[in-house]
């Protein structure tokens, strides 16, 4: 079992004043900026780009990076209670700004170097620009040996070709982190981050992917044709691009746990609201016991997954290796997003599988937990090593 | 340019409000607490002020129990730059006129050539304060304020919009005043993430109740719990609102049933 601190009180499950008050911003804005548009966004399949200014101004564009870049400074657990918050108004949303702060700045502010820092953050940081990161391509994901997007090295640039798959942010970012192999005898180990702009010559947005859910959360093809950049763009050292990858991921992972809980919970809500007002057999549906066995088989599954993801956000906060807890609260956190949104449906019954309720939204949401940043059974594998490592096995 | 804004922390407008046995409190469990709208719109309003100015400070200023702080707190993430809050449980029920003395009181220790307030709170929908606030300073004051047109510190006047009664009034007066602040156009603005971070390190003044001599205000440790002007006597919740009646049947059946209805039932026309 993983060490606990220790006091007369026992752990603590509550939040500062601070990170209380950031909910409750949070959760205003959601409520009167996003939920009541989250809707006709995802009948739109268009990311919502005046409410994601509006994020820059509020700061949650800048959330990991450091104020000296003009960036909020949050910390691990701040950020997985905003992701909630947001996600609780719309899954999409909240998507943008994991794969924006998250991958995007994360991977600049953890490796970049000063100049990177201070040329990138700050317009990332107030979303002047929106950032994208790409790893994932039509042929690997996770599996980053088989990756086959190229940087040559000619002189003292790069040349980058290649094409990449399932890009958050693909068509509306303007700054990327691409993931590329540097040496390729060395597979994972043979890999580089670089950071392409918008702009750069041979770069381009291929086609927008019509998903099933997430639907106003922009996702598309990158492809790099002849991308010829300095070396000045290269992040971290040479072939220590998948290395870097894998803690960001980490942290990631806790984002989209986070995520995953507040579609649940918005489930969850809407279905507690449903149950006070529809009558079957004579009686409100909050009167049977089947559908009160429900709601509070859902409530258990959030707060374990809530508590997961606290744990390991908690971990990153003090320092902590938490590669192991991430991937235990995402993994159980995406799965149980599905149970608990399928649930919500279940409960409205034909109301819940029309689009004129949101429950059905979020289902197809919650799906993407389950397979972005590492699909579940990445996550099992990442469990079962982390675990056989610590039991010598 | 000194600007003091008079905070109160009410029950969210979604609150589920239960009245306690004793029939004249209300039951504070389950209640999520806000910062009262209107006075929200008194800060957006001073913080526009500042930011016109260009320089100058925004000074909350609270009377009540400890809970309150969240409210001063939300404040101060907004951007206001410091808070005196005089702080003590037993402050919970007390009347509108004792809370105006205690404000008063302090007001004299806070330079302000300006005092803004909310033009009423939602709990009890009670505008007094504020004027008795004015009253006791003999400071001129102007109440439900849409707009603050023009602010001259230089030359001690303000200009404002009012609107009351289907009237639209423009009003000029000195400086120092009250306003009593209605939303007008100002849409509050949210509390960034960096506001947040920096509200934690400004300063929350406390005044313990202690420490304010009640005979000076002219006021006795009764009036505390009792009210010194006025008493709750009672407290219901309003009666359930009676089920609509809807008409069946092709538009001219309901337009007659309708017009029948209105003319036997309701006695209406």
């Amino acid at each position: 079992m993983p060490t606990q601190t220790k006091t007369k009180e026992g752990m603590s499950f509550s939040l500062n004043e601070e990170q209380e008050l950031l909910k409750q911003t949070i959760r205003d804005f959601v409520e009167k900026e996003v939920k009541p548009h989250a809707a006709s966004w995802d009948e739109k399949e268009e990311a919502p780009l005046s409410t994601i200014k509006k994020l820059g101004e509020l700061g949650i564009l800048g959330m990991p990076i450091d104020p000296k870049y003009g960036g909020s400074g949050l910390d691990m657990l701040s950020i997985a209670l905003v992701m909630e918050e947001l996600a609780r108004g719309d899954g999409s949303l909240a998507l943008t700004v994991a794969a924006h702060n998250g991958l995007a700045c994360g991977h600049i502010s953890n490796f970049g170097s000063e100049g990177q820092k201070q040329k990138y953050l700050p317009e990332l940081a107030t979303g002047k620009k929106l950032g994208g990161w790409g790893l994932t391509e039509p042929g690997s994901g996770s599996d980053a040996a088989s990756m086959k997007t190229r940087a040559i090295k000619d002189g003292d640039h790069w040349v980058l070709n290649g094409t990449k798959m399932f890009i958050t942010n693909g068509s509306i970012g303007e700054t990327f982190v691409i993931l590329a192999v540097t040496e390729p005898e060395k597979r994972q180990k043979g890999i580089s981050a670089f950071i392409i702009e918008k702009e750069d010559k041979g770069f381009k947005a291929g086609k927008k992917l019509l998903k099933m859910g997430m639907r106003s959360s922009d996702t598309s093809e990158l492809i790099l044709e002849d991308v010829r950049i300095p070396d000045s763009r290269r992040i971290g050292e040479i072939n220590k691009g998948f290395i870097n990858t894998l803690m960001i991921l980490d942290k990631g992972r806790i984002s989209i746990g986070a995520l995953a809980i507040g579609l649940a919970q918005a489930s969850f809500e809407e279905s507690m609201k449903y149950v006070n007002q529809r009558e079957t057999f004579g009686k409100l549906l909050k009167e049977h016991d089947v559908i009160r066995f429900t709601l509070a088989d859902m409530a258990v599954d959030i707060d374990a997954a809530r508590l997961l993801i606290y744990r390991a956000a908690t971990y990153a906060c003090e320092g902590k290796s938490f590669t192991l807890e991430a991937s235990m609260a995402k993994l159980f956190s995406s799965e149980m997003a599905m149970r608990v949104c399928n649930k919500g449906i279940q409960i409205h019954g034909g109301y819940g599988y029309i689009r004129e309720f949101p429950v059905e939204r979020y289902l197809r949401d919650a799906k993407l937990c389950d397979i972005g940043e590492g699909t579940s059974e990445i996550q099992r594998l990442v469990i079962s090593r982390e675990l056989f490592k610590k039991y010598g096995v | 340019m000194k600007i003091v804004v008079l905070v109160r922390q009410t029950p969210d407008t979604e609150a589920k409000v239960k009245v306690n046995s004793d029939g004249k409190t209300i039951d504070p469990n389950g209640i999520t607490w806000i910062i009262n709208p209107y006075d929200e719109f008194a800060i957006e309003k001073a913080l526009k002020i500042k930011e016109q100015v260009g320089s100058g400070e925004v000074v909350l200023l609270a009377c009540g129990p400890t809970r309150s702080e969240e409210a001063i707190r939300q404040g101060l993430a907004m951007g206001a730059d410091r808070a005196v809050f005089i702080k003590d449980d037993k402050l919970e029920h007390i009347d509108p006129f004792v809370t105006s003395k205690f404000l008063a009181n302090e007001l004299q220790n806070i330079e302000h050539d300006l005092i803004l307030s909310g033009k009423k709170v939602i709990d009890i929908e009670s505008s007094q304060i504020p004027i008795f606030v004015a009253e006791t300073l003999k400071l001129p004051f102007v109440t439900f304020v849409m707009k603050i047109n023009e602010v001259d510190f230089g030359n001690k006047k303000i200009t404002v919009d009012r609107e009351s009664e289907g009237k639209h009034e423009i009003v000029e007066a000195k400086l120092p005043a009250l306003i009593t602040c209605d939303r007008g156009d100002d849409h509050p603005r949210y509390a960034s993430i960096t506001g947040i971070m920096k509200a934690k390190k400004k300063e929350i003044k406390e005044i313990s109740l202690d420490s304010i001599d009640l005979n000076s205000l002219g006021l006795s440790k009764e009036d505390l719990e009792k009210g010194a002007r006025t008493a709750i006597t009672n407290m219901e919740l309003p009666p359930a609102r009676k089920e609509a009646k809807i008409f069946e049947g092709e538009i001219p059946e309901k337009v007659a049933a309708l017009v029948k209805a209105l003319r036997e039932e309701a006695k209406v026309i």
